[in-house]
């Protein structure tokens, strides 16, 4: 299963306007009894403790438990959720949110404006120990203060491109339930499980969960938005895909996520099926280790060997093999599926093995007599570090080995579970690892921004896998993310783009489609380019059963 | 003096016929184990597509040319089962040859030697035994990056208890023969009394348990890589239907890219604890019959009930 | 004969004292022996792995301070010694520490394991046993004829095959019928009892079956050879002089003898059967205690992984101790040894 490791949430900044307003397609009553049954396979929820969670079931409970201040639409933009309205002024530094006046938790205590301060506030707190997990979304945040019950006023230091972005992604506690863990140094915090049933404040409560197995869902009656038709949902969590693929033909569940690519002929077939092909987000990726610690192969930082292996690299075979032909080839590390700032020019040169074996020669590393180049003294043999839990990234480095194979390249593969595979890349230390190559793959966010930090210097040890560090990207990362004209941000976004592309600590190889199965009585379910959207309630609440 | 050798070869294989011809049983495991070792030495000459070759859609159906279907990415089917007849045979073979070496050497040193050296052993013996076996290699094979050596050590790893306790008794029993006793009294070497009086008596055991574990090695390494833990550079019985399983073969309706793993792994199963039960009845008629328990992958005596 | 036991000699058995009490405390002393050396083996070996409970893909996004502050709220940045101590402090109260993972006393996630997990394996026991009798019984009356040599011959043939590809063939034969994962139907919550008990039921039965066919094999063989044994003895034979019928024969003499090695097979199956499971599990998605196992190594939930282990060390220790008793009580030859 890809694993379910949330590598990316939320973001964009662009602007819209902030109607709360869920574009309500009919006037459906919700039928009484109607309950929503989604599976998905390989994934689980393992705490229900959001300073803690990482998987993105996890992350889609609290979307529909708790209040957020603002959310994605279904097209990528940004809409008003708790808050009613808002607006930025003072250049971007102060945003005003007005929230949904009367609203209450579902155990009927008030719910304002003020649970927002506090949570953000005790975040805040301790944003570099126990509330980490969010501390970064409010960066540069220099205070959060409320102007009655249903005003907060938020003021950064400087104008962030990101701040609705990264807002969209902070869930607001009650304070009643999570006082005494937020207090203090929070502590106690990575003690709290937040057992279901929760208190909850969003579209829906979650009535009851059990790890590996479910989490099921009532509407929640006090919820001050528009109300969800129907009358609950719940997740199911399979452990193989042949089982979840039996569950929707025999009509035990209506929606399927992530339906691996084999399956979808046999899904097609059946009448009462329907099948939404999203472009995905979750780009796989060949990792080279950047950093000075890679001193038992020197030729792997030279960007010419890396073109080469660029071209060597048959993109479509992978999309063919791998996705079946669903997914897209990938040159650039923001995928095509986030339209506004993809740039299809990046890294277009394409599949070229002859002109790739030219470089390699060029370089005079020559072929030994088991077709292996000689380069620096030592054989063109590179450790290829894989984690495990990601289905089909056997067969995409099955055919990195053959196409790099035909270039002289031989590789090794390793294969290691995720945490093993964690230490071996920061390993003897996160500035300079020591292992040559890896591939992995990455969940984008809507917002560019978080595909562009994770090569930046600051994250090595923690999501810079390359452990790549330079400092005029440094710069034009920090240029997009605090560019607030769009046209201007797109081409600070290009321009990072483009020298990413030049030194090439990611190599990206292609897009995983995001594929869904939902019976044809399910109506209003809208894909997305994320194997469950976490970025908004729109997928479930606006979906009703008939 | 081993006994074999005193024996001419033709005459040694005139017994081997006779005996085979004896024990239906022992020439069916036979037969399967030599048709799956020759299978496994020469499959891959006469593999006939290549297993990286995409040859039709995924999961076609068996045709004439090909008779298994094809595969999750449309790869042949009957090429990819030959290849993995030679990594399944081979972890099999190499996991219950190193399992038996050590247990051999562990169940001699604690018999022969016996005293705190015996205990000391056995205790070990014991916690490997009663140590969950799957569970401990899915640990060590976890964090241990996947090979196909690291397979077969992991396998060998708790493979060799058994073997050393029935060795260590054999060899208890064997201490006391009056050959053995008039060698030491003449004042030979340890060496020497191990080596020509206590070996040559227990090598068709040896020879037995090594048949008898290739059938449970076999098991674990289609158990290990079901489990994702195998090496994804090779192919075995056990990944093609780790990958049929999480390919979605079944709701495919891909039949043909299950069952024929699945099916080899039985058939060696079979030959191998049918010829080794067989043979550890020749070697030692009075030594109570072992019976693989393969689902609970150990070599276990058979109940005391069966002795007298 | 339980593996700890088995090929001890007999002969160091009988000592002056009656034969039972030492025979038992020998193997009491050895069990425990065996559980002091598998606590502290389980917990070396969890702390001998690379990768921990603030490890990098379990909890993205922490600085290294984050993470310093996570190995101190598990007491993994103590030296090895002191973990060791506090370890055995907190085995000695049955507190089996917290879960990383999900941060849950580990004997609550594992009582759910065994939970799960031991209705599959009773009720696959059963069928094995039920199935194993039948062929037992049957080859071994009809000895050398084909019903003999069929019936053990598929006895054997299902032995042979992989847990997991029987498992998958039945899903293949059910194709849609029976579900084919999962534990229960978790959308049936406003179903009646009777409605949520036959859903359970259904989804046990092919996990249960997977596990009856792929286990039967060993108590077919173990019948027929015993009940060959059994029917051979003298005493057997008198009572087919008397004029006793055959089946009561059986019934009477060669069953209840045959009793013995299937009782001690049963008890030492049972601790192995568990971790046995694991297979099954995955194919079925049963959320038992080899999964747990599976689960918890991918997390590197030391805390769970040293839970599972001992859970699965002492029972079959205990198993096998009971195989002892179970052979003192029925096994005259041992008391009077």
């Amino acid at each position: 299963m890809r694993r379910k490791l949330l590598y990316g949430l939320v973001s964009v900044a662009l602007l819209l306007a902030g109607s709360a307003c869920t574009n309500s397609k009919a006037d459906v009553s919700s039928g009484g009894d109607s309950v929503l049954r989604i599976g998905d396979t390989g994934s689980t929820i393992s705490t229900l403790n959001p300073f803690l969670a990482s998987n993105i079931f996890e992350l889609a409970v609290f979307r529909y438990v708790y209040p957020y201040l603002v959310q994605y639409d279904t097209s990528g933009s940004i809409q008003g959720d708790f808050a009613a309205s808002y607006q930025s002024t003072q250049g971007g530094r102060v945003w005003t949110f007005h929230t949904h006046p009367g609203a209450t938790w579902s155990d009927h205590k008030p719910l304002t404006a003020e649970d927002a301060a506090w949570t953000f506030n005790a975040i805040l707190a301790n944003k570099d120990g126990a509330t980490a997990r969010y501390g970064s979304y409010l960066a540069h945040v220099q205070s959060v203060t409320t102007k009655g019950p249903n005003e907060l006023v938020i003021t950064y230091d400087k104008p962030v491109a990101t701040a609705l972005a990264n807002l969209s992604g902070i869930p607001i506690l009650p304070r009643a339930v999570w006082g005494p863990y937020l207090s203090g140094d929070a502590s106690k915090l990575s003690g709290f499980t937040n057992d279901a049933p929760l208190v909850s404040g969003g579209s829906f409560i979650l009535t009851s969960e059990k790890k590996d197995a479910y989490a099921l869902f009532d509407r929640n009656p006090s919820f001050y938005g528009p109300k969800p038709k129907i009358s609950g949902f719940g997740f199911q969590f399979f452990g193989s895909a042949d089982a979840m693929i039996s569950a929707i033909q025999q009509g035990q569940i209506d929606v399927a996520y992530d339906v691996p690519a084999t399956a979808v002929s046999t899904l097609k077939k059946d009448s009462t099926l329907q099948l939404l092909t999203n472009k995905g987000t979750d780009e796989d990726t060949l990792i080279f280790n950047s950093s000075p610690g890679q001193t038992a192969h020197p030729e792997l930082l030279d960007p010419k060997v890396r073109e080469a292996f660029h071209l060597a690299i048959d993109r479509q075979k992978m999309v063919d093999v791998v996705t079946l032909g669903m997914g897209t080839p990938a040159t650039s590390i923001i995928p095509l599926s986030l339209q506004n700032w993809a740039d299809p020019q990046i890294g277009a040169d394409g599949f070229n093995p002859a002109k790739a074996n030219q470089i390699l020669d060029q370089l005079g590393y020559s072929r030994g007599p088991d077709g292996v180049r000689v380069a620096n003294g030592h054989p063109m043999a590179y450790d290829l570090l894989e984690p495990t839990g990601l289905t089909g990234h056997d067969r995409v480095v099955d055919l990195l080995r053959s196409d790099l194979a035909k270039i002289g390249v031989e590789i090794n593969v390793r294969v290691v579970d995720g945490d093993a595979f964690g230490h071996a890349l920061v390993t003897p230390s996160p500035e300079a690892p020591s292992y040559d190559l890896a591939v992995d793959d990455w969940i984008s966010r809507w917002d560019p921004d978080f595909m562009l930090s994770l090569n930046t210097c600051g994250q090595r040890g923690n999501y810079n896998e390359a452990a790549y560090c330079n400092s005029h990207y440094d710069a034009l990362y920090n240029l997009q993310s605090t560019t607030l004209d769009p046209a201007q941000r797109k081409q600070a976004v290009d321009q990072a783009q483009e020298a990413l592309n030049r030194d090439k600590p990611w190599m990206p190889l292609f897009v995983n489609p995001n594929l869904i199965a939902i019976r044809k009585d399910v109506h209003g379910f809208s894909g997305s380019p994320f194997v469950v959207d976490t970025t908004s309630r729109h997928q479930i609440d606006d979906s009703w059963l008939q | 003096m081993p006994p074999t050798s005193s024996l001419n070869a033709a005459t040694a294989a005139r017994r081997w016929l006779t005996w085979l011809r004896q024990n239906p049983a022992a020439l069916i495991g036979g037969a399967l184990l030599t048709a799956f070792a020759v299978l496994a030495l020469f499959g891959p000459l006469l593999t006939p597509f290549g297993i990286d070759q995409r040859v039709g859609p995924v999961y076609g159906a068996p045709s004439p040319a090909h008779p298994l279907g094809l595969d999750d990415s449309g790869v042949d089917m009957l090429s990819l089962l030959i290849a993995g007849t030679r990594i399944s045979m081979l972890v099999g073979l190499a996991a219950s040859m190193v399992s038996v070496l050590v247990g051999g050497f562990v169940g001699v040193t604690a018999g022969y030697i016996g005293g705190w050296v015996d205990t000391a052993l056995m205790r070990i013996t014991d916690y490997f035994i009663v140590i969950p076996a799957l569970p401990l290699m899915i640990v060590v094979a976890t964090v241990w990056a996947p090979s196909v050596v690291h397979m077969v050590l992991i396998i060998a790893l708790l493979l060799w208890t058994s073997t050393a306790r029935l060795i260590r008794a054999q060899v208890l029993a064997l201490k006391e023969r009056v050959s053995v006793r008039r060698a030491r009294a003449i004042g030979a070497g340890h060496a020497r009394i191990v080596l020509r009086h206590i070996v040559p008596d227990i090598v068709g055991l040896l020879v037995a348990t090594t048949v008898l574990a290739v059938s449970v090695a076999v098991f674990f390494e289609a158990a290990l890589s079901f489990l994702g833990l195998g090496d994804p550079a090779t192919v075995s019985w056990g990944r093609l239907i780790q990958i049929a399983f999480e390919r979605t073969a079944i709701s495919s309706g891909a039949w043909w890219a299950i069952i024929p793993p699945g099916l080899c792994i039985a058939l060696v199963v079979l030959g191998s604890s049918l010829l080794g039960t067989a043979i550890q009845h020749a070697a030692n008629p009075k030594a109570g019959i072992a019976h693989v328990s393969s689902r609970t992958f150990r070599i276990r005596p058979v109940p005391e009930a069966s002795r007298d | 004969m339980a593996a700890v036991v088995a090929t001890t000699p007999r002969a160091d058995t009988g000592s002056a004292l009656g034969g039972s009490v030492g025979y038992l405390a020998r193997r009491l002393a050895v069990a425990l022996v065996t559980v002091v050396v598998a606590i502290s083996a389980n917990f070396l070996l969890f702390r001998a792995v690379p990768g921990d409970a603030a490890s990098m893909v379990k909890v993205p996004g922490l600085s290294a301070a984050e993470r310093m502050q996570i190995r101190a709220d598990f007491g993994l940045d103590q030296p090895l010694g002191s973990q060791y101590l506090h370890y055995l402090g907190q085995l000695a109260h049955g507190n089996l520490g917290i879960s990383f993972e999900n941060r849950k006393p580990v004997t609550v996630n594992l009582w759910q394991a065994v939970a799960n997990t031991m209705p599959m394996v009773l009720l696959g026991t059963v069928f094995a046993l039920v199935a194993g009798m039948a062929t037992g019984l049957i080859a071994a009356w009809r000895r050398g004829t084909v019903l003999d040599a069929g019936g053990l011959g598929a006895a054997l043939a299902f032995y042979a095959m992989p847990a997991q590809w029987l498992g998958l063939m039945l899903i293949l034969l059910a194709a849609g019928h029976l579900p084919s994962g999962g534990i229960s139907d978790v959308f049936l919550t406003g179903a009646d009892w009777w409605a949520r008990a036959a859903d359970h039921v259904r989804h046990l039965l092919l996990p249960a079956l997977t596990f009856g066919l792929a286990s039967y094999g060993q108590y077919a063989v173990i019948i027929r050879t015993s009940m060959l044994e059994t029917l051979g003895e003298d005493y057997v034979l008198t009572a087919r002089a008397k004029g006793f019928s055959h089946w009561s024969v059986v019934r009477r003499h060669a069953l209840p003898n045959a009793m013995l090695p299937i009782t001690t097979l049963i008890a030492m199956s049972l601790g192995l059967l568990v971790s046995g499971a694991i297979l099954i599990e995955t194919v079925f998605s049963w959320p038992g205690v080899g999964l747990a196992v599976y689960d918890a190594v991918k997390a590197r939930d030391y805390p769970m992984l040293e839970g599972d282990f001992l859970l699965l060390t002492v029972s079959v220790i205990l198993c096998n101790l009971l195989a002892d008793l179970v052979y003192l009580r029925l096994d005259p030859r041992i008391r009077s040894a």
